[in-house]
Formats: C-alpha cells, sequence, structure tokens
C-alpha cells in the first residue's frame, strides 16, 4: 500500500466529512461545540466565530461569513495552499515564504491586534466581534 | 516515505499550524505557538541556531498543548451531548406514559 495515497485519501475523506457537516448544519442551533475561552472568560477569542463563519461561506453568504470572523476569511487561502502543499508532499519548496520572519511577525501582530480590538464593546471595533 | 525536508536557510517553524489551533479554538495555546514561530526565522537568520531550534521546539510544544486541549474539550462536549441525549429519551418515554 502506498502511503502517499493513503494519505490523501484520509484527508479527502476527513475534508469531505467536515464539508457536508458544516454544510447542512447551523452552528447557532447549538450542536456543536462552543469555544471553551468564551465559555470561560465570557471574551472573544481570535477563533470565535469561525464555525458559523465556515457554514455562511459553504453556502455562499460571503459577506455574513467576513462578519463572523474576518480573521479566518484573511487566513483561508493560506490554510488551502498548506493543505495542498501537504498534499502533495511539497511543504518546504511550496511555502518558503511562511519561513520569513516578515511574514511571521506580520501574522503575529494581525492576530493579536485582532483578538484584542474584537472585544473592544465600540462601534467600529464591535464589527470585528462574531 | 519521503526524508524529511532540507535543513537549508529554513525549517520548520510550526506557524500554520499554529494559526489553525488558534482559529480552532484552542486558546491561549495557539497564540503563543504563534509568538514563539515567529522567532524561528529570526533567530534562524541572525545565526543563533541554538536559539532557533528552542523557539522551534517551543512553538511545536504549544501549538500541541492546544491541539491536544482543543480536541479534549470537543470530546468532553460529544460526551456531554451524549448523556443529555439519554437523560432526554428517558424523559420523552416517561412522558409518553
Amino acid at each position: 500500500m502506498n502511503i502517499r495515497i493513503l494519505k490523501i485519501s484520509i484527508l479527502i475523506v476527513a475534508a469531505g466529512a467536515i464539508l457536508l457537516l458544516y454544510f447542512f448544519v447551523e452552528p447557532k442551533n447549538g450542536i456543536l461545540p462552543k469555544c471553551f475561552f468564551h465559555e470561560l472568560t465570557g471574551l472573544y477569542c481570535p477563533g470565535c466565530g469561525v464555525q458559523r463563519s465556515f457554514h455562511a461561506l459553504l453556502n455562499g453568504h460571503i459577506l455574513t461569513a467576513i462578519d463572523y470572523n474576518l480573521l479566518f476569511i484573511l487566513f483561508l487561502p493560506l490554510i488551502i495552499y498548506f493543505i495542498l502543499a501537504f498534499a502533495l508532499d511539497k511543504k518546504h519548496s511550496f511555502s518558503s515564504f511562511i519561513y520569513k520572519p516578515v511574514f511571521s511577525f506580520t501574522v503575529v501582530i494581525v492576530v493579536v491586534s485582532f483578538w484584542v480590538l474584537r472585544n473592544i464593546p465600540m462601534v467600529p471595533f464591535s464589527w470585528l466581534a462574531p | 516515505m519521503a526524508p524529511p525536508g532540507p535543513k537549508g536557510p529554513f525549517s520548520e517553524n510550526w506557524l500554520v499550524e499554529a494559526i489553525l489551533v488558534t482559529l480552532l479554538c484552542c486558546l491561549p495555546f495557539g497564540v503563543v505557538g504563534i509568538i514563539f514561530a515567529a522567532q524561528v526565522n529570526t533567530k534562524q537568520q541572525a545565526g543563533d541556531m541554538e536559539g532557533a531550534e528552542k523557539a522551534r521546539r517551543d512553538a511545536a510544544k504549544w501549538t500541541k498543548i492546544g491541539f491536544w486541549v482543543g480536541l479534549a474539550w470537543v470530546i468532553l462536549i460529544c460526551i456531554f451531548y451524549f448523556f443529555v441525549g439519554f437523560a432526554m429519551l428517558g424523559f420523552g418515554a416517561a412522558s409518553m406514559n
């Protein structure tokens, strides 16, 4: 058995299951697990709203998806790119820009400021909240 | 299996893994992972190979902690719903009598 084919087929089956789950299940009705951090502190984490955002995106509501979690939509191309690189076993040659210090520090600044800003209960910032 | 990637100018920095853990809600460990991941290549470029290796290991550690805590949370929720479902089934059966 070719291990790479096995790896890719597991990935495809898992991705298919996740896509189907989030296409049909509306996260707001409470079946899916809620955010650990939000349950404990009442604050939003950078990942709060990702499930609702993903559901909206799969159903074609891009603006709603952005409204739930802007960061997720911004990072989605990167995540898809990385999954493809992993599936094709070309992680290193594919993703060299990921290893640039400028890029990783931009990510740190964007994630941390997104986390802080979306918790400020005032108009321009509260748009970032889910 | 393919051999491990080239040990050239860049090595694993766990950045995307840490971003994924952060977005899939296992805070605050994912953010700690991102911060360490960002240090890996900076230290490497400055020639501090030991520091880069340490940052890489820390990034990996926090990302994995975040991943397992998140997974444990999801499993706990599933167990919780399982029992709530059973309780509701019992309730439904009782109210039908």
